[in-house]
Formats: C-alpha cells, sequence, structure tokens
C-alpha cells in the first residue's frame, strides 16, 4: 500500500506545511520566552530585588524577545537544519541547489524573516507563486524548504497520488491526440 | 574256610532251631504292646547321643532339596505371627547400620524411572487441591518481575510501539498538510496558465529528474 503513494522527499515545500510549521515555532520560541522572562523575573525580584514592573522594562523585553527569536530561527537551522516546529512537520532548509544552508546564511535568513510580514506579509507570496516556492527571506538568504521525513519517505496521500498517477498515465494520450 | 567247626556247625543248628520255637512260641505283638516304649526313650540321653553324632556328616549326606521339598512353607508361614516378629525388631538399630549412599549409589535412577507411568501417576494427583494449597501472593513476592519484563525487552517493545504510533500518526498529518501544498499550488498554477510539468520539483542535488 505504501509503494502506491507518491514520493515528495526533496520536493520544494508548499505553503500549507509552511505556515504551520511557523505557527508550531512561533508558539514554542512564544511559550519559551514567557516561561524564561518569568524566571528571570522572578529572580530580579527575589534574589536581586529589582522590580521589573516597576521600571518600565517593556522595550527591553521587546528587543529580548526580537533576540530571541533571531536566536531561535538561526541556531536551530544552523545546527539541525530546520526548527522544530519544520521538523514536526517534516520540512528541511536547505541552499537553492539543494546543498547544506552555511551559518552565515542562516543567520541571513532569521535576520530577514520579519521582512517577509511586510505589506501584509506579502513576503510570504512566492511560497504559493514562485517556481522555487522561496519566501523572501529565502531569496535573501539563497535557501529553500524542502520535504524531509527523516529516515521515512515523505509522501503524498493515497488519493492525490491516484490523481496525479492517472493524470500522468492521460498527459501522453492527449499530447498526441492533439 | 570250607572245612567248618563242627562244634559251631551243631549249635548254631540247635540255636536256630531254639530261636524259630521261641518265635513260634510267643506273641510278638502282645508282647510289643507290654513294652514301655515312653520310659525306655526317656532314659535315652538324646544330647549325648547328638554330641557324638557327626551332624555335618549327616547334612551332608541328607538331600536337603528333597527334605525341602517335603516342607509345607505356607503352613510354616501361617504359623509364624509376624506382628510379634516385627516388634522384636529394633528398625532404628536396622536404619543406622544401612549406609544409604552406598545404597543410593546403587540405585539406577533412569531405570527407576522408566518404570514409573508418569501418566497414572499424574491422574492421580489433584491439580486444583494442589493449586489451592499455593500461596500465589508469596510466590508472586519472590518473583522478580521487573527484571524478568527488562530481560523479556518489554519496555523496549512498548517504547518502539509508542514511537511508531506516534510516527504514524505525524505522517498520517504531513501527509495531509502535503496533500494540501499540492491542491492549492496545482490551483494557483492553473489559474497563471502554467504547466506543471515546467515547474521544478526541487532543488536540482535533491531531485532526480526523468529521463
Amino acid at each position: 500500500m505504501r509503494s502506491s503513494r507518491q514520493d515528495v522527499s526533496g520536493n520544494y515545500a508548499g505553503a500549507v506545511t509552511r505556515v504551520l510549521a511557523h505557527w508550531v515555532d512561533l508558539a514554542i520560541a512564544g511559550i519559551l520566552f514567557v516561561v524564561g522572562t518569568a524566571a528571570i523575573d522572578y529572580v530580579l525580584r527575589t534574589i536581586v530585588g529589582v522590580d521589573a514592573e516597576a521600571k518600565d522594562l517593556g522595550r527591553w523585553y521587546a528587543l529580548a524577545g526580537a533576540i530571541w527569536l533571531f536566536l531561535y530561527w538561526w541556531i536551530t537551522v544552523a545546527v539541525a537544519g530546520k526548527t522544530p516546529g519544520k521538523a514536526l512537520l517534516g520540512l528541511r532548509v536547505v541552499g537553492r541547489q539543494g546543498d547544506v544552508l552555511p551559518s552565515l546564511r542562516c543567520a541571513v535568513r532569521a535576520a530577514s524573516l520579519p521582512l517577509s510580514y511586510l505589506l501584509f506579509g506579502l513576503g510570504f507570496l512566492g511560497i504559493i507563486v514562485g517556481r522555487e516556492r522561496r519566501a523572501l527571506h529565502d531569496t535573501i538568504a539563497g535557501s529553500a524548504v524542502i520535504y524531509d521525513w527523516g529516515p521515512r519517505t515523505a509522501e503524498l496521500p493515497m488519493p492525490i497520488s491516484a490523481y496525479l498517477a492517472r493524470k500522468a498515465a492521460e498527459e501522453p494520450r492527449q499530447a498526441a491526440d492533439g | 574256610m570250607n572245612q567248618q567247626d563242627p562244634l559251631q556247625g551243631r549249635l548254631g543248628k540247635l540255636a536256630n532251631a531254639i530261636a524259630t520255637l521261641v518265635v513260634q512260641t510267643l506273641d510278638l505283638p502282645q508282647l510289643a504292646s507290654e513294652i514301655d516304649i515312653a520310659a525306655i526313650i526317656h532314659q535315652i540321653d538324646v544330647v549325648e547321643i547328638m554330641d557324638q553324632s557327626d551332624i555335618d556328616a549327616i547334612l551332608q549326606q541328607a538331600d536337603m532339596d528333597a527334605l525341602l521339598d517335603n516342607v509345607d512353607v505356607d503352613r510354616v508361614i501361617a504359623r509364624v505371627d509376624a506382628n510379634a516378629l516385627l516388634d522384636r525388631v529394633d528398625v532404628n538399630a536396622m536404619l543406622d547400620r544401612v549406609e544409604v549412599d552406598a545404597l543410593l549409589n546403587r540405585v539406577d535412577v533412569n531405570t527407576l524411572l522408566d518404570r514409573v507411568d508418569v501418566e497414572r501417576l499424574l491422574n492421580r494427583v489433584d491439580v486444583n487441591a494442589l493449586i489451592a494449597r499455593v500461596d500465589l501472593d508469596a510466590v508472586l513476592d519472590r518473583v522478580p518481575v521487573d527484571e524478568l519484563a527488562q530481560r523479556a525487552g518489554i519496555p523496549e517493545i512498548v517504547s518502539e510501539s509508542t514511537s511508531h504510533m506516534a510516527a504514524s500518526f505525524i505522517d498520517l498529518l504531513r501527509r495531509i498538510a502535503v496533500g494540501l501544498d499540492l491542491v492549492i499550488y496545482g490551483t494557483i498554477q492553473r489559474l497563471l496558465r502554467r504547466q506543471a510539468a515546467d515547474m521544478p520539483q526541487g532543488p536540482p542535488l535533491l531531485t532526480v529528474e526523468d529521463v
């Protein structure tokens, strides 16, 4: 039964998987940041004796959050080729040719990620309409996102695999008739 | 030798004639009935006779088999009081003299076991009664369940099956997401009037194009 499913390992990843992975990453990074800042706040109040809320540290928190998100996207991709969200959805960040993305370009990709959010997320449009399904930050960093389920084969669902197989069989016949 | 003593010849004939006459005259049964045999036997010293006899020589001449054939063994045994005999036996003293190890060394256990009818033996065993007498809690308390589970590899099996189920579930979600990816991408490409076959499937190093 598994053999009748189409293998898509190494293919460019689409919008749904990438968006879902991005949400998972935002959730994980957000939770870790909140827990981390709460722990730091507790330590400041109980041990150092500094009341963070009274000192209006909102800007510092925002800066710390931005740095944290940058580090999250940079380090995870540089070390493992994927963020936790991408690992869950079976995605991997590679170079445009399919090679391993160098650490510096991982940093560029993480730094340019906010640019894709500009103009109502226009930078993500490339994932849907682009030939290589790359977002703006992928274009800037020279990266691409592919399906990679690790030791297992990335597969399409059975009905779509069957549809594509039928279509592939019909195309040569239609070309001959035309 | 041919010439006999003339006196002895005549006396002998006379003695024979007298003896014959006496025998004919005497009433021997009458005479025998008047003899007190019990008194005669009473006067015989049997012990002295036995002392003077060569018992071994007599026994050697005796036909023991014929003698034993005439003995009614069943009758002899019937007259033996076995309980009285056993009462006189000191069993402990007898057992003390038995060398058990030597005795056991002489026992061929395999032959003994071959003669045991195991089926018959088991049929006589009341298994339910036997099990009812077993304190299972006590038995189980002595069983190292954790160690047994470890040796049987149960944690690995549980871990493997759990991770396999989790991976299968994640793959299912991934397949749905990949399917939606393809549907959306195919729809967009159709709207843009692009041929799907012209679109690259993935990075050149990771995709093998059909020849």
